[in-house]
């Protein structure tokens, strides 16, 4: 393994804070995290959330982080290349096909939702939920998806554009490199976005009954968020979600902080980097994102209305109607800064999605920025057209389940054992704290050592074999009284073999069923998952031959 | 809000918002390690 120079590098430290921090926070730091804590205990459920962010994503930032410096370190800019540095087995560069696998697939449905709040942004500003009801703008959502009709495909034309248009705005912040793209994109929308979040914050927080057209205080909805049942600590289901929750709100087991840390020097922190990063994504998540959906929403609908209906498409199909309380002027403007809120919560996370993906291209092939900006842009497109025109048969779901969620905790498990006891962990934590600007307490060697694996087993474990209800009590009883393992048909194993579903026929009446769409963007996912591992197969032996060339030559 | 809930949000804010203020400063008034 020889050094190379390093093409691009980060201009400033603060720009790369802000762009892990902008690859963390996203989309479901406003939309997932309120309704998970509602969901899981209120209160209660920060506890297991905050103990879940210090034993398992602190340390996990900080091996993803060593993953790419040392990565970097040898020319590798995507995960494959990174996890081959750290062994001898030739397995590990499969393994870390999951790094580009998970970005490009993620990108695809992801950048899709991106674009719909770019042009919900559109729609507040030209006024177009002005005087409209709850029912019309939920009806405004469902036609915007073309939703709603029964018809196996939906064909969205607005969205299309405004996806078009969201994915050439990507393309061009990666064309543009590192420092003058993504840094600089981060540097404008991670400031704008957390002093958005603020204003959306205070104006929650202010809303009194009577105030507005409110019906009640918004600080209710804070209670029922605050409120702790503590009973909820001793269930295993409140701590899976909150495990969960801080693996997908850090973005670990992606393979994109591995890519943005190959771009620093080696003897640059990452200890403090990383830290800096994660805490900044919890102060957007707990204190941004649990102040501003939830108050609003029990101001005007109460509580019953919440607990009924909380969930990811509140943030459309409601809050631009709570918006028009405010009046004409100030709806505009709160509806605009919600959505560009999440808008560039979105961007700032779809860009980290591209860099992995365009990095392996230029490593391996050779190829110039634009024309890695382009494929990927290219290959995302293509990703997405079954999300957009199967979204309601499943194919969207599909992307999200596979991709989105498996995939990151099967990766993250994997590249951790690799990290920390292949590689070993005498070196993992000389790697984690070379250059350090903090000293990092001995007590997190043997964290990162046995406590993180453990968290990723029990999260990977829990996954597979989710119970009904995600009662593992009853579960477990039923095991002994001969009744067997009530399986959850959203566990992995469960999904997998279709469970809870009667009809699993592709065709009934000459028609395509939702089955059928489902079963082929599994394979679609298996089959763009085979075609990197391909990719990544002669990237490797072209790499070999060169190597070869070059020693004959130097002969 | 209940007195209870009230410690729960304040505790959690106050040391989510000690660590993000202490590391971020750090990180602001650290030159590079390698500079």
């Amino acid at each position: 393994m020889t050094e190379v120079k390093k093409k691009e590098e980060w201009g400033s430290r603060i720009g790369l804070i802000l762009a892990v921090a902008g690859n963390a926070v996203g989309l479901g730091n406003f939309l997932r995290f309120p309704a998970q804590a509602v969901q899981n205990g209120g209160g209660a459920f920060i506890i297991p959330y905050l103990v879940s962010f210090f034993l398992m994503g602190i340390p996990l930032l900080w091996i993803e982080w060593a993953i790419g410096r040392h990565g970097g370190k040898f020319g590798h800019h995507s995960t494959p290349g990174m996890l081959d540095s750290l062994g001898k087995s030739k397995i590990f560069k499969y393994f870390g096909v999951f790094g580009i696998f998970t970005n490009l697939t993620v990108a695809a449905y992801y950048s899709y939702i991106e674009s719909w709040t770019l042009s919900y942004v559109w729609h507040s500003i030209v006024g177009t939920f002005s005087g409209k009801t709850t029912e019309q703008i939920s009806v405004f959502f469902s036609h915007f998806l073309d939703l709603g009709h029964g018809n196996l495909i939906n064909l969205p034309s607005e969205a299309v554009i405004f996806f078009l248009i969201t994915i050439s705005i990507n393309l061009w912040i990666l064309s543009r490199g590192i420092s003058k793209g993504i840094e600089i994109a981060s540097k404008i929308g991670m400031p704008i976005l957390i002093v958005f979040g603020i204003f959306l914050a205070i104006r929650a927080l202010t809303l009194k009954a009577g105030d507005h057209g409110a019906i009640y205080d918004s600080v209710i909805g804070l209670n029922f968020l605050w409120q702790p049942q503590f009973d909820s600590l001793a269930n295993p289901k409140v701590w899976l979600a909150a495990a969960g929750q801080i693996f997908f709100t850090l973005s670990v087991g992606m393979g994109s902080i591995h890519c943005y840390s190959a771009y620093l020097k080696e003897k640059e922190d990452i200890a403090l980097n990383a830290a800096t990063a994660g805490w900044m994504n919890e102060f957007v998540e707990v204190i941004l994102g649990g102040s501003i959906i939830i108050p609003i929403a029990v101001a005007y609908l109460g509580l019953d209305w919440i607990k009924a209906n909380v969930g990811f498409e509140m943030g459309f199909r409601t809050m631009p109607m709570l918006f028009q309380h405010w009046g004409p002027v100030l709806a505009a403007i709160a509806g605009t800064t919600w959505f560009g809120l999440l808008f560039f919560a979105g961007i700032t996370s779809s860009i980290a999605m591209g860099q992995p993906v365009m990095a392996f291209l230029q490593d391996s092939f050779n190829l110039t920025r634009k024309k890695s900006a382009l494929t990927f842009g290219l290959m995302t497109v293509l990703l997405a057209l079954p999300c957009i025109f199967f979204y309601e048969a499943g194919a969207f779901g599909e992307f999200d389940y596979w991709a989105g969620t498996f995939s990151l905790v099967l990766f993250a498990l994997g590249e951790a054992i690799i990290f920390v006891w292949v590689f070993g962990i005498d070196n993992a934590w000389e790697e984690i704290n070379r250059g350090a600007d903090i000293k990092i307490p001995m007590f997190f060697k043997y964290v990162i050592k046995y406590v993180t694996p453990s968290f990723l087993i029990a999260v990977f474990i829990g996954s597979m074999i989710k119970p009904v209800d995600g009662n593992w009590a009853a579960a477990v009883s039923g095991l002994f009284t001969g009744k067997g393992w009530a399986l959850a048909s959203d566990s992995v194993i469960g999904t997998i073999f279709n469970l809870g579903v009667v009809d699993t026929r592709w065709i009934v009446n000459g028609l395509f069923t939702n089955v059928f769409v489902i079963d082929m963007t599994r394979i679609l996912l298996l089959a763009t998952f085979l075609l990197i591992s391909l990719a990544v197969h002669f990237a490797w032996r072209k790499r070999e031959q060169e190597n070869l060339q070059n020693e004959r030559s130097a002969q | 809000m209940t007195t209870s809930a009230w410690i729960m949000m304040l505790g959690a804010w106050s040391v989510i918002m000690f660590f993000t203020g202490k590391f971020l400063l750090k990180a602001l008034l650290t030159k590079k390690s390698e500079e």
